[in-house]
């Protein structure tokens, strides 16, 4: 039997035995322990030591997830294995898994040489880059892009643009007389579109239409679920449900405007869109990491600067604030825990409503 | 703890024969937990959620080959970190951008310890300690998961993460020498 005289608080964090008494209670273990204890008073200091390492080491990650979210996704799962693995053949175009088992082997170690090969080459090389050229019925100029492999891949439409494909997703492309540039999206899509302002790039999915000039988005719309997203990483997009399509309401201003950072779901059952500010915002413009220094700055000129960063509006009350200063080095959190440790340092609170940050504060005094 | 895992192989026998309430109960009762793992050595919501989703799916689509799993949560925890090592490869050199890199990593590391003050009470605030754990290199953020969150022995780490069991001993260790010489002391935020 261990006596564990000689065990510093990591050590005893580290051991089995310890950490089942502490977090569970464990019967034989706990005896075992307040029994050491009484025998070696001296070590009282260490075991509550390594008890704290043991709880504190159990903290839940700041970025948690909702019940809500967690019920989605898990429906969402349940929705892709039913209504795309499971379709009988003939009713789907393609599937993402051949299903014998000797075949799935052969992908599975494609796919861990193909990441390989992409960290040690970059993108370019690997690029299947040949679109399955089906021949639709109705336009001879159309393309589709299908990507039935089980890892992104980029294509290059022929306009030049790029548009990256998550496993399983279909892209068709054409060219209409307008010579504008039609897209029909059914899965995941990255978007880096070329910019031509005499010829729009639209996309258009289930119930929703989304209408670029030039910038790079991307939008999941997976066919079977009425759920669109569109999230945009730069430039500009207006997107319009096809209700709004349908009527002639087409010109960017009727539609709802997304920039840089700003995505919206297309709520299916009212038929209008819900807009926020995506989960990690980039920076729009480069700024370097040691603007992101402060030492006692107030906290207005941090708020100027994150908005001119990441091209986020900020709503506050600019007189309650003009007191507040805060010194902190922010340079490596995403955009909202930056937000969160400010508000904490001048003991504020924010709230995110359609894709603006609104801070709440009682000013600093 | 071992009544939870045999019902779990219960029910993964069931999903491997086609089960949609035994898949959906597994998805249930693991979903967050690994969201949580997931987060931890990638922090991009989006991405580790789209992992999750995959790891399930692909799960379902080779089911018939699974039956031979004997530990539910081990086999769940090596296909999401797979995949999110994919995942965070893929993402460096294409699109879907994130914020991490392994330097970036450090670079947090070093500021934070910068910005560190010593506090008089040994009282672990929460959100202080989750900035200390976030400040680990991806690696020991991990492995501190996996022991004290997961509760994985040693030998399960170790076949996760490709070390030998004396250098799972050895980097928790150092990686918990490295949090309490930090305990005291916490991110310093003023008000003036």
């Amino acid at each position: 039997m261990k006596t564990y005289q000689h065990y510093s608080p990591e050590e005893l964090a580290l051991d089995g035995s310890f950490r089942r008494w502490i977090l569970h209670g464990n019967e034989t273990d706990s005896a075992f322990w307040q029994d050491w204890l009484l025998k070696n008073p001296d070590k009282q200091g260490e075991v509550a030591t390594a008890r704290q390492l043991v709880i504190a080491m159990r903290q839940t990650p700041f970025r948690d997830i909702s019940d809500a979210q967690v019920s989605r996704d898990i429906t969402r799962v349940l929705e892709t294995v039913v209504t795309r693995v499971e379709a009988p053949p003939g009713n789907r175009r393609h599937f993402i898994f051949p299903v014998s088992t000797w075949k799935v082997a052969a992908i599975l170690v494609l796919i861990s040489s193909a990441g390989w090969w992409i960290g040690r080459h970059g993108f370019k090389e690997i690029l299947s880059g040949h679109p399955q050229e089906t021949l639709s019925a109705t336009d001879e100029t159309r393309k589709d892009f299908i990507n039935s492999t089980s890892i992104t891949q980029k294509f290059a439409l022929p306009d030049h643009s790029t548009v990256t494909l998550a496993p399983g997703t279909t892209l068709g492309y054409l060219e209409n007389a307008a010579g504008e540039r039609i897209t029909e999206l059914d899965g995941d899509a990255f978007f880096e579109v070329r910019p031509d302002p005499r010829r729009p790039f639209l996309v258009f999915n289930n119930n929703v239409i989304t209408k670029v000039l030039g910038t790079s988005f991307r939008i999941r719309s997976w066919a079977g679920s009425n759920a669109v997203q569109v999230t945009v990483h730069t430039g500009k997009v207006s997107v319009f449900s096809r209700k709004e399509w349908d009527a002639g309401k087409t010109t960017p201003s009727s539609g709802l405007i997304l920039t840089a950072n700003q995505g919206a779901d297309f709520v299916a059952a009212n038929g209008t869109f819900h807009k926020y500010v995506v989960r990690n915002p980039l920076k729009v413009q480069p700024v370097p990491e040691q603007q992101f220094e402060f030492s006692s700055t107030p906290v207005v000129e941090i708020f100027d600067l994150i908005e001119k960063t990441y091209g986020i509006e900020l709503v506050y009350d600019r007189q309650l604030l003009q007191d507040c200063a805060l010194t902190a080095s922010l340079s490596d959190e995403p955009l909202l825990e930056k937000i969160q440790l400010i508000c904490q340092g001048i003991n504020a609170t924010y709230q995110e409503t359609d894709a603006r940050i609104v801070i709440h504060s009682k000013g600093c005094h | 703890m071992t009544a939870a895992k045999t019902e779990d192989i219960t029910l993964w026998q069931k999903l491997c024969d086609g089960n949609v309430a035994a898949f959906e109960q597994i998805m249930n009762g693991y979903y967050r937990q690994l969201f949580r793992y997931g987060i931890r050595i990638l922090p991009d919501e989006e991405i580790v959620r789209d992992c999750l989703q995959d790891v399930f799916i692909d799960i379902w689509i080779r089911r018939p080959a699974l039956q031979s799993v004997n530990s539910v949560n081990f086999y769940l925890i090596k296909a999401v970190r797979n995949r999110l090592l994919l995942a965070r490869r893929k993402d460096r050199s294409v699109a879907f951008p994130d914020n991490w890199t392994e330097k970036a990593a450090f670079i947090s590391e070093i500021t934070i310890e910068s910005e560190l003050i010593l506090e008089e009470e040994q009282r672990l605030h929460a959100t202080k300690l989750e900035t200390l754990l976030n400040s680990l290199p991806p690696r020991q953020k991990e492995i501190i998961h996996l022991k004290f969150f997961e509760e994985l022995s040693s030998d399960e780490i170790a076949e996760i993460m490709s070390l030998n069991r004396q250098s799972v001993y050895n980097l928790l260790h150092e990686t918990l020498r490295k949090l309490r010489s930090l305990w005291l002391v916490t991110l310093s935020l003023f008000t003036i």
